[in-house]
């Protein structure tokens, strides 16, 4: 049988009749909440008020909750002082890689008496992956994924997409970059939302240098929770003032883009559970080698001399240039095999307040940990190349500047 | 001319009174502050006496650093080690590391082993400074030399239980003394190594009153190291009230949503 | 009609008053460095609960005052909902931090909290926000009433 043109129409007439029902469009409470948080005015506030929150939560329940309330004294209290005891050969180089590194005093070598300063790969490298990165890194990402959920995370897009274009970026370079908050290897993946080469460059150096991962923030969290507003202030200055410069230098071109904003809704609980199972069990896969491997490398180089050696060559940089101790060269080397192990090194290292604030910010904008580098490289060596050039001349312009800063204000 | 030797006569009078003055007291210092402090309760033989701060002072002839200094050493150590008990003045052996008039007239008066003191019983006194050497002759002139090398060191007490061998150390803390306070004092006191300037005596007058004042009233942790703060006590009532506000709030909340649902 | 309107208006209007002279006083003395306190109520003086903090309970005024004139037109109602909304995160981050301090022992404690620690973390004084936040689920309350009415209303 076939229809003409007319008849087809009234066919479509008549299903669409008996399927559809037609109404007055009315605007309900939940569409104007939802333009507002797009409205800079009103979306700026609340935007602050959701990141307090996130923060706020973070540092509750990774900090007090579980590290301080739990770890710590699971780890210091009985695991430490337990290996301590059972494992043979104090003093040995197999027990200061896999147990306390210790100290020596007068000829004596002192355990140490809490993992933060053991450094062994069984104290130290499993306390920052299970009692520091594992709490950190579990809350970091059910936030993100309720908020991208909930369906925040377009509207944040759309409110931050004008300052993302003065970096050559755009709204949706939000999420690799609130997702280099939680870790920057699959933040890196995510810089694939981005359509240009010139974007995708600018993102990734960017997130390799100024955003902590989650663990460097659990760090930081635990270690210096009084630095941690400041060191994150010159890393959002440094972010958007690099970004600005690359934006100008690097050729290629970033388009506009149209960002499709849903409705608010209510997160669906197995739509969180799986996302939070998939992110939180693919950063262990990568983490939790790296910490414990970065604890062997750098405990070894430790023994062999080579941090000692390395610290005396660049002591004028460090000293001079930076305006940080000498001893945090072993810190920055350890920070290419993980950050926040490093940030733990430097909590250890007798130093003022802005040295230990300017020492952080370095080690954060400081080569990206490896597990990054790969990534990196699976995106391209010449990127990756670029990148790391840009990323010397950050560490020194920036580090300069900061000490330069303090010493204007007379701290440092 | 009779006014220059008038003048003269003048500042020598006043330079010499302060200089009598400072080995001991402060002369126009601001007077003391308001404070609270309970006396020291001890049981001289059968009697209990009750030894206040004013009694001290009035011994030594006013309340001085060293003597309030001296006094809640004294008071921290006994609740140390005495705890709520009332301790026998022949019990208590005190030995102090400081050299100076004020704290030795108020462990004498406490020991009842000062001059010029009737009690019924006799507690024990020594002064024993930090190198070792015991200072039988307490006289003040004997003290003064002593009294030049005071630094924090020296301000540390033992509290001791004769009957039972106990025995507390209460050491001042650092951070009462200001930066610099024991140079200060060398210079103005005794002129080491030189004499002070009138602004540095201002500035020693100044910081004296202050730590006088920081002993009669801040509390023992602030002063004393090795006491612990005291954890404030829990208000148990005002959490359980808002704890329930919560888990009802929370309960509410949850039915609210299930109800709501099951609607749908 | 109208007349309910005013008094939600003047009701509103009255708790963002109250709202940004909280959010006021705690930028304030967060900038004065040390937290205040007086009797049940207390205001932080660190930078992230006081200065942080502070800024956000000032947003919360703001949007209730922007909002309050005509409550009844859906534009205001979500501006003032938005306002009881950051009042419930700066409440909600106050009392989840309060549980996540209730449960653990302490650093030299058992594992877990005594009964009268655990209780005790919960007693006051509490920050501004724990105060306001009852009035704003009021508020949230009556404004989601209102707009169930207008959806069952025929247009």
């Amino acid at each position: 049988m076939k229809l003409s043109p007319d008849e087809r129409w009234n066919l479509i007439d008549s299903i669409a009749n008996q399927v559809v029902t037609y109404g007055k469009y009315r605007h309900t409470l939940k569409d104007a909440i939802g333009e507002l948080t797009v409205k800079p005015m009103a979306g700026i506030p609340i935007a602050i008020a959701v990141l307090y929150g996130f923060w706020s939560v973070f540092g509750s329940f990774a900090g007090t909750l579980c590290t301080d309330g739990f770890f710590v004294k699971l780890f210091d209290g009985y695991w430490l002082p337990w290996l301590q005891e059972v494992f043979p050969g104090k003093g040995s180089w197999l027990y200061s890689i896999l147990i306390d590194a210790g100290g020596m005093t007068n000829g004596e070598f002192i355990l140490s008496n809490n993992c933060f300063e053991a450094f062994g790969v069984l104290t130290s490298g499993l306390f920052v992956a299970i009692g520091v990165v594992l709490p950190a890194i579990v809350i970091f990402y059910l936030m993100l994924t309720l908020l991208e959920d909930i369906g925040y995370m377009p509207r944040l897009a759309v409110l931050i997409d004008t300052v993302l274009h003065k970096i050559g970026l755009h709204g949706y370079a939000i999420v690799p970059t609130i997702l280099s908050l939680g870790c920057n290897v699959p933040a890196v993946t995510a810089t694939r939302i981005l359509e240009t080469r010139k974007q995708r460059f600018i993102m990734m150096t960017l997130l390799a240098i100024f955003i902590p991962c989650g663990a460097q923030l659990g760090i930081m969290e635990e270690v210096i929770p009084e630095l941690i507003g400041y060191v994150l202030l010159y890393l959002v200055i440094g972010y958007f003032i690099f970004g600005f410069v690359l934006n100008k230098i690097v050729p290629g071109k970033s388009p506009e883009i149209l960002i499709d904003v849903p409705p608010y809704q209510k997160p669906m609980i197995a739509n969180v559970r799986r996302k939070l199972w998939m992110r939180v069990s693919s950063f262990f896969k990568v983490a939790v080698p790296f910490v414990l491997l970065g604890c062997i490398i750098v405990n070894v180089l430790y023994l062999v001399g080579f941090i000692q050696w390395l610290g005396d060559i660049l002591a004028p940089v460090f000293v001079g240039w930076f305006g940080v101790p000498k001893e945090t060269a072993g810190p920055l080397v350890a920070a290419f095999l993980r950050k926040d192990l490093a940030v733990a090194q430097l909590s250890v290292i007798e130093m003022t307040q802005y040295q230990m604030l300017s020492a952080v910010v370095l080690i954060s904008i400081y080569f990206p940990c490896v597990a990054t580098f790969a990534m990196m490289l699976k995106e391209g060596w010449k990127e990756l190349i670029g990148s790391v050039a840009v990323l010397a001349v950050v560490v020194f312009l920036y580090g300069g500047i900061i000490h330069l800063i303090g010493k204007l204000i007379g701290v440092a | 001319m009779n006014f220059k030797v008038a003048t003269l006569v003048i500042v020598s009078i006043l330079a010499l009174s302060l200089t009598i003055a400072a080995d001991a007291h402060m002369p126009g210092a601001k007077p003391l502050p308001d404070f609270e402090l309970t006396p020291i309760v001890i049981n001289d033989g059968e009697t209990e006496v009750e030894i206040t701060i004013e009694d001290v002072g009035k011994y030594h002839g006013d309340i001085c650093v060293c003597g309030s200094c001296a006094f809640r050493a004294t008071q921290s150590g006994i609740s140390q080690i005495w705890g709520d008990e009332i301790p026998a003045r022949d019990d208590i052996r005190i030995i102090s590391r400081l050299p100076t008039p004020g704290s030795k007239d108020c462990f004498q008066y406490i020991t009842g082993t000062g001059q010029g003191l009737e009690t019924n019983t006799k507690g024990e006194y020594k002064m024993i400074l930090p190198d070792g050497t015991v200072v039988a002759n307490m006289t003040k002139k004997n003290l003064k030399k002593p009294s030049k090398q005071v630094s924090i060191d020296y301000f540390k007490f033992d509290i001791c239980r004769i009957s039972t061998g106990e025995s507390f150390e209460v050491a001042v803390k650092e951070q009462v003394f200001p930066d610099g306070y024991f140079e200060l004092r060398k210079k103005v006191k005794f002129g080491i190594p030189e004499n002070a300037t009138s602004e540095e005596k201002a500035l020693f007058k100044s910081d004296w009153e202050n730590i006088r004042d920081r002993f009669l009233t801040s509390p023992d942790w602030q002063l004393f190291d090795g006491v612990e703060e005291p954890e404030e006590e829990n208000d148990v009532a005002g959490g359980a009230i808002f704890f329930s506000i919560l888990v009802i709030a929370s309960f509410l909340l949850v039915s609210l949503m299930y109800s709501k649902r099951s609607k749908e | 009609m109208a007349e309910k309107n005013n008094l939600a208006m003047i009701c509103i209007a009255i708790l963002g008053v109250v709202t940004v002279a909280f959010g006021l006083a705690d930028i304030l003395v967060s900038a004065g460095g040390d937290g205040t306190g007086l009797s049940i109520l207390e205001i932080p003086g660190d930078m992230f609960r006081g200065g942080w903090g502070g800024l956000i309970v000032l947003f919360a005024g703001l949007f209730y005052l922007s909002g309050c004139k005509n409550v009844a037109e859906v534009h205001n109602a979500s501006k003032v909902a938005m306002g009881s909304v950051l009042i419930w995160i700066m409440a909600g981050t106050d009392i989840f931090a309060m549980i996540t301090e209730s449960i653990p022992g302490g650093e030299d404690g058992p594992w877990f909290n005594s009964l009268s620690g655990f209780l005790g973390t919960y007693a006051p004084p509490y920050t501004p926000a724990m105060f306001l936040l009852p009035f704003s689920l009021v508020v949230v309350y009556y404004i989601l009433k209102q707009e169930r009415t207008k959806s069952t209303t025929p247009p």
